[in-house]
């Protein structure tokens, strides 16, 4: 496994290796529930300075959490990719940029399972995946 | 001397400005618009991305485009750049998106806000604002508070342009307000609501692009449009004393620095016309006041609606 | 110079015949058209007996409208009183205090609003203008009054009585701005 492997085709087909690091899920993981811890922890780091990034990062997170909450529906998960377009390359530094980036490909290679988490509700509701499910919101 | 070319407008200017200064030689609609960047506070600007442009050419040098969109505020020409703003697509799309993040969290209280009618962000959510949010979230919301006996901070309101700031860095001597916390949850505050005591704290009220930061002795008063903007001069030994007053009949309702058309404030005898707290708050009466004439006011602001036409100015071009 | 429409009628001061000068032919004309009408179906109504239906988007007198929990609506943004094209709508602004959170629903209230009944052209802009929904013109009709002071409605007149709501529901503008 090389750098050049995981980015074939680039970011649109391939991967994003931003810092060279990576994570490993199983296929047991929500991708819907990691996404929106990507997207707290953005929320959480944005310096708040630059509008973008400050509003975005923290509507992202909201949608996010109502998505995987079971309150979301399919016109968020357009939403979704609609302002992770409008952050990318608007801010002035790059936070901005890997906030929307995450939020991007995961609805790019896993949108079935955003769906899913709108059309089951209940369903995604129960079942439990590898991440726990405290806590419930940002501090 | 440098050659830029904004949206087909072929212009010279001095080596080191900003493509939005360039842009303003020119004037009328290539000028990008700007919510924190304020030309008469050094170190402002770049934070709201409203500005940004797109940079069809880099320079004659490095002819190649610049692959996002800039910050045109803080980003200096260079010989032979082609710059595009209203002619660009991609500027409008983006523009409009940067004033959709900075209405979700804004309480649209324009019926109630003393700002209306010469608000910035309503000018902007004018000409690219949606009709309708997309956010469906509760908006975030703070109780408007008091800085010193004078000034009403309104955070809800607040977009986090830094000016306020910036003009308490730079024009009072002792600074005692400041952002606090971050991202989402930033907001302009003082240390433990102290009160902003300094001569020249009152132009925060004239920098804020929205209604954040609004004047105490006008709220609720009235509406900006009823008033009649005059200009007018008084002895002040701690600024220029040349301000505008706003008045309903033979009453002042509010003092104002003398503002140009991109809501800064005027040069007086060469420097910024800052006012001071005096000449703002406290000559409330004609009798304090040499008035001059009627200020000129843009046709498309609503304030022109009280028809006030001043015959020295009219027939000056409005660049 | 030809007419265009055709209707033109040439005025001629040719002189009058006998049967013209003896006007009785058109007397009778007249008068039969008179005894036809007697047949008719009536145009007028008894009012005040009988009262014909007003159409919904009517512009009768104005009502400022309270919310459903009976706080006024209005901000005295002033929108209206610009849109006024008769100049008949003034008003002052006062701000809330605490415990009046009942009375108003936002933190700015109209502590005077008056309504010139006389300037009042019942152009429905005032309507239109009002980004709360507060002010809306309803299809009663302005009371006649010998003096002119009392056509200068106050905010006693204007706001609906809790005890009896106006239905502004049919209005064209009812629902169609967000009240948040």
């Amino acid at each position: 496994m090389t750098y050049e492997s995981l980015a074939d085709g680039g970011f649109a087909s391939g991967s994003m290796l931003g810092s060279g690091g990576f994570i490993v899920f199983d296929e047991d993981q929500c991708i819907v529930r990691n996404t929106w811890n990507f997207a707290r922890f953005y929320a959480h780091e944005s310096c708040g300075q630059c509008s973008p990034c400050r509003e975005g990062t923290g509507w992202m997170e909201k949608v996010l959490h109502r998505l995987e909450h079971g309150q979301g529906n399919m016109r968020d998960i357009d939403l979704l990719a609609e302002i992770n377009k409008k952050i990318e390359g608007n801010t002035i530094c790059p936070l901005g940029d890997a906030a929307a980036w995450p939020v991007a490909a995961a609805i790019r290679h896993f949108r079935d399972e955003f769906e899913w988490h709108v059309n089951e509700r209940e369903e995604s509701q129960k079942r439990n995946y590898g991440l726990i499910r405290e806590p419930q919101s940002i501090a | 001397m440098v050659k830029v070319t904004i949206d087909n407008v072929e212009v010279e200017v001095e080596d080191g400005t900003t493509i939005l200064n360039a842009a303003r030689t020119i004037g009328g609609e290539v000028v990008p618009p700007a919510m924190c960047f304020y030309s008469k506070l050094p170190g402002t600007g770049g934070k709201c991305r409203t500005c940004l442009v797109e940079v069809a050419a880099g320079s004659t040098k490095d002819p190649r485009p610049m692959p996002k969109l800039v910050a045109s505020c803080s980003t200096p020409v260079q010989d032979g750049m082609v710059i595009k703003n209203k002619t660009s697509e991609r500027v409008h799309e983006n523009r409009g998106a940067v004033v959709e993040f900075l209405l979700i969290n804004h309480p649209l209280d324009c019926p109630i806000c003393d700002q209306a009618g010469e608000c910035h962000l309503q000018d902007l959510g004018f000409e690219h604002g949606a009709e309708k949010t997309r956010y469906e979230e509760e908006r975030r919301t703070f109780d408007p508070i008091d800085i010193g006996n004078k000034i009403k901070l309104h955070m809800n309101r607040c977009i986090l342009c830094y000016r306020c700031v910036a003009v308490a860095n730079q024009l009072t001597d002792k600074r005692v307000h400041g952002v606090l916390h971050r991202g989402e949850h930033a907001e302009i505050s003082t240390y433990i609501e102290s009160a902003v005591e300094n001569e020249f704290s009152g132009n925060m009220i004239d920098v804020c692009p929205v209604g954040a930061l609004t004047d105490k002795t006008f709220r609720f008063k009235s509406r900006v449009w009823f008033l009649k903007p005059m200009e007018a001069e008084c002895e002040c030994t701690k600024c220029s004393g040349k301000a505008v007053v706003w008045q309903f009949g033979n009453e002042i309702y509010r003092v104002t620095a003398r503002k140009d058309r991109y809501g800064e404030v005027e040069d007086q005898d060469g420097k910024p016309g800052w006012i001071c707290n005096d000449c703002r708050f406290e000559k409330k009466d004609l009798s304090q006041w040499n008035i001059i004439g009627p200020r000129t006011i843009d046709r498309h602001s609503v304030i022109s609606q009280g028809h006030y036409q001043s015959p020295r100015t009219s027939t000056k071009k409005l660049k | 110079m030809q007419s265009l429409s055709n209707r033109k009628k040439v005025v001629s001061d040719k002189p009058m015949n006998f049967m013209e000068k003896i006007y009785l032919p058109a007397i009778l004309g007249g008068m039969w058209i008179t005894f036809k009408h007697l047949f008719r179906k009536n145009n007028t109504v008894k009012y005040p007996e009988e009262q014909r239906v007003f159409a919904p988007v009517y512009r009768g007198m104005h009502v400022l409208k309270r919310d459903e929990q009976g706080r006024e609506n209005c901000t005295a943004c002033g929108l209206c009183a610009v849109a006024c094209p008769a100049e008949a709508i003034t008003m002052e602004a006062a701000e809330r205090v605490k415990g009046e959170e009942n009375l108003y629903r936002e933190e700015k209230y109209a502590a005077t609003y008056d309504i010139n009944m006389l300037r009042c052209i019942f152009c429905g802009l005032c309507e239109e203008a009002c980004p709360k929904e507060a002010i809306f013109l309803t299809d009663r009709i302005v009371p006649s009054e010998f003096e002119r002071e009392d056509f200068l409605f106050g905010k006693d007149k204007l706001v609906e009585p809790m005890n009896a709501r106006i239905d502004v529901t049919k209005r064209q503008h009812t629902g169609q701005r967000g009240t948040k």
